[in-house]
């Protein structure tokens, strides 16, 4: 793992432990956003993993998640192994919180790994607003372009884009058709 | 010549979810040539989401356009190599961090491949990382800066490879499309009855069509909308 991402992480894991202990929904959004600098320029799966845990725990708490000590401690856990140098302990604890967010989640009576799905969607229109391309998100997240592509309609993703003129691309397109 | 149109996965998304896919068939008609999605786009839009419960309904119906040969798919075998040099080619444009930034995928990149190959008339692209990324290098650095917070490079050699690769191909997206499907009069079935209330129900109708774009992807600009309706002037 790149030096620099590691100590980000480490950094975010921290942080999460203690916005998890006070509930602190809106401050794990926040911190799940840091985290989609580093899965974009470096690609990196265990930020897009943290980021993905990260938001859909701030979801749970806004649905009214109480117990918090389980998720306290597996970010604990999961920021000793990265610490000690021990990925592969780290990647198992982030499947652990992945997997407790699905439980968490089916008990609210939400379909099975729907937050993780949404938080998935989220974080991907995020990383398409910061430039990559669908598909590439898509493949980062297993997620569809369907489902990318039928939530970044809703965003204003687009207001800022400088474009080529609309009108010559018109007359291109009628051009086309004659 | 064989006029060609090669589609990315986004504008038959954008067709799809608005229940516009028909419109593919008189467009190709009117076209008088071949429309072409490449077989890792077809993936995307059909084979994948046929696994799931969502867009399920959506990928059968881009399937039975295939079938009809509306939509022609063509495995990149051949353009495998292609492919592959434009991907290592775009995806190391951008540098941050002395890091070469991913930023594009296979699928677009394949629909590219498939367009120079064929000397295609444009490729169609609703999604704007592609877009920005053959029609305004410069643009989309800024942005990818911006958004990143940090300084986002630009490598000019590869820059200078990328726009050769690709040959001043031209792009189009599925609201222009649209446009032109609108001009051709294939939309008025549905002003076959009278809506109350509505003073311009061409006028609404071409604002309908250009807004449920836009709300399922496509990467249209309001002000875009807004100049595309004065254009089109139909009051």
């Amino acid at each position: 793992m790149i030096d620099t991402v590691k100590l980000d992480l480490l950094v975010v894991l921290s942080k999460s432990d203690a916005y998890v202990s006070f509930s602190d929904s809106a401050k794990l959004k926040e911190l799940s956003n840091h985290t989609i600098h580093n899965a974009g320029i470096y690609q990196d799966q265990n930020s897009l993993k943290i980021a993905i845990i990260v938001y859909s725990i701030s979801k749970m708490l806004e649905r009214g998640l109480s117990d918090t000590l389980q998720f306290s401690n597996l970010l604990k856990e999961a920021k000793a192994h990265l610490e000690n140098g021990n990925e592969e302990k780290f990647h198992e604890t982030l499947g652990k919180l992945l997997d407790k967010i699905a439980h968490e989640d089916s008990k609210m009576g939400v379909y099975v790994e729907e937050v993780i799905r949404q938080a998935k969607i989220r974080k991907g229109s995020s990383l398409i607003a910061h430039g990559l391309s669908t598909g590439q998100v898509a493949h980062l997240l297993g997620v569809t372009s369907w489902e990318l592509m039928h939530y970044i309609g809703k965003t204003n993703l687009d207001e800022e884009m400088p474009s080529l003129d609309v009108t010559s691309r018109i007359k291109f397109t009628r051009n086309l058709f004659k | 010549m064989n006029k060609i149109l090669v589609f990315d996965t986004g504008p038959i998304i954008s067709l799809g979810l608005n229940n516009l896919m028909w419109m593919l068939k008189p467009l190709k008609e009117k076209f008088g040539g071949e429309f072409y999605i490449t077989h890792y786009v077809k993936e995307e839009l059909v084979d994948i989401p046929l696994k799931s419960k969502k867009f399920k309904l959506e990928a059968f119906q881009v399937e039975e356009c295939i079938n009809a040969g509306i939509l022609k798919e063509v495995h990149e075998q051949q353009l495998l190599p292609t492919t592959r040099k434009l991907m290592d080619i775009a995806n190391n444009i951008f540098v941050a961090n002395n890091q070469s930034m991913t930023v594009v995928q296979f699928g677009e990149i394949s629909t590219l491949a498939l367009a120079c190959h064929m000397h295609a008339q444009a490729v169609v692209v609703d999604e704007r990382a592609t877009r920005e990324l053959m029609e305004n290098p410069e643009g989309f650095t800024r942005r990818l800066s911006r958004r990143f917070g940090v300084p986002v490079t630009i490598n000019k050699d590869r820059l200078m490879q990328w726009r050769r690769e690709l040959c001043d191909l031209k792009v189009i997206r599925s609201v222009e499309l649209a446009t032109v499907a609108f001009e051709m009069g294939l939309l008025d079935r549905y002003l076959v009855r009278s809506i109350p209330n509505l003073v311009h129900p061409k006028r609404e109708l071409l604002d309908a069509v250009l807004w449920g774009m836009k709300l399922n992807g496509c990467a249209v600009s309001e002000e875009e909308i807004r100049r595309i309706m004065k254009l089109e002037n139909t009051d």
